[in-house]
């Protein structure tokens, strides 16, 4: 078919490049900052008063310029938990 | 004023001792005063590639342990006499060398020579760390493959935290039909990956092979095709402003509905 056609010509240079990125933006977080694991267990701390989100956090470090740009990313699936419940 | 530059990867394999042997002798042939240091402890190599393998009588363990002076320690090259390496040691492990007595010899180099060029061994361990520690400027070899940009982009954050700011990008082995193709990545793909700065593009040379069977550097051969890029990285590091050749892969659009575009 003409569609498969043009789906097998995408590029593998271009998934390799895609793939590289999304590797990345989640290992440098882990590589490059020291204070990884204890900014990710606080932000689930404070994250969990408010939302049910904690297991798809998504912390990723991109690099621009040279420099390490931190992206924190909060999926919010269920609705905001009731405020009677405090922490 | 002396330049130390390291060349190290993270993933082995991919062209530092070759780019180490290159930039060493072609600097050499534009006039500089130059040492290169094999620092792959163990696992010596620089020394046939430069040909010089029967001329080591001392070794940088040696050196760095007093059994040798300086001067003998220092092997001549055959063919320029800019030109000096400090072999590795084969029976020692990479934790045998000082890092503190290396930095010392480092001091020493950088009045005696224009540039030294540092062969780090591959890794992120030991060896790397010392390798690197006494560079001014670091030259990240790496090849357009997974593997090779995933491991450096590692080699990147470990030398940042380290506070080394002047870290550059050599690709190797870059095939430009397949750039062309789309089934390599190109150097546009890996520079925003990196964003690090690219130092200079170096293709692949099925013709490697016969240079380091020889021992006779690509540099050496005029009619090789890398012989010009590594010359121009040379110049590059002499600070001449040496434009980059582009390998772009064409649009598929372009290729298939340029003549539609058109109307
Ligand atoms: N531009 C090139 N074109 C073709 N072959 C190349 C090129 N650069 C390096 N090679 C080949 O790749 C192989 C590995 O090169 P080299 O020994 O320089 O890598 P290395 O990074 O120093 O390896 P190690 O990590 O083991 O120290 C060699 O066979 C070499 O000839
Ligand atoms: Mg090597």
């Amino acid at each position: 078919m003409l569609f498969d056609f043009f789906k097998r010509k995408k590029k593998s240079a271009k998934e390799a490049a895609e793939r590289l990125h999304i590797i990345l933006a989640h290992e440098r977080g882990m590589t490059r900052l020291p204070f990884f694991d204890d900014l990710k267990a606080d932000l689930i701390k404070v994250l969990s008063k408010y939302t049910n989100t904690k297991d798809s956090l998504d912390i990723r470090v991109n690099r621009q310029d040279g420099y390490d740009i931190l992206e924190i990313n909060v999926p919010i699936k269920n609705k905001a938990k009731r405020q009677k419940t405090p922490a | 004023m002396s330049k130390i530059y390291t060349i190290t990867s993270g993933k082995g394999g991919v062209g530092k001792s070759t780019t180490t042997a290159n930039l060493a002798l072609g600097m050499a042939i534009l006039g500089k005063k130059v040492v290169a240091i094999d620092l792959d402890i163990g696992l010596r190599n620089l020394d046939m590639i430069l040909g010089l393998e029967n001329r080591i009588v001392y070794n940088i363990i040696d050196l760095l342990e007093g059994r040798a002076k300086l001067n003998s320690a220092l092997i001549r090259d055959k063919r320029n006499d800019n030109l000096k390496l400090l072999a590795a040691s084969q029976t020692n492990s990479k934790e045998d060398l000082s890092k503190e007595k290396f930095l010392n010899l480092l001091e020493q180099l950088k009045e005696q020579f224009d540039f030294v060029f540092i062969d780090s061994p591959a890794g992120i361990e030991t060896g790397f760390s010392n390798a690197f520690a006494g560079a001014d400027n670091i030259i990240i070899v790496a090849t357009p493959e997974i593997s090779s940009i995933r491991d450096a982009d590692r080699v990147v954050g470990i030398l940042e935290a380290n506070g080394k700011k002047n870290i550059s990008l050599i690709l190797n082995r870059v095939q430009p039909e397949l750039v062309k193709k789309g089934e390599m990545m190109s150097q546009e793909d890996i520079l925003q990956i990196l964003a690090i700065d690219l130092l200079g593009i170096v293709p692949n040379d099925p013709r490697m092979i016969e240079y380091t069977n020889k021992g006779e550097p690509a540099v050496l051969n005029k009619s090789s095709i890398t012989a010009n890029a590594y010359m121009n990285i040379t110049r590059r590091l002499l600070g001449e402003d040496v434009p980059q050749i582009e390998f772009k892969p064409k649009g598929l659009f372009q290729k298939l509905f340029g003549k539609l575009q058109r109307t």
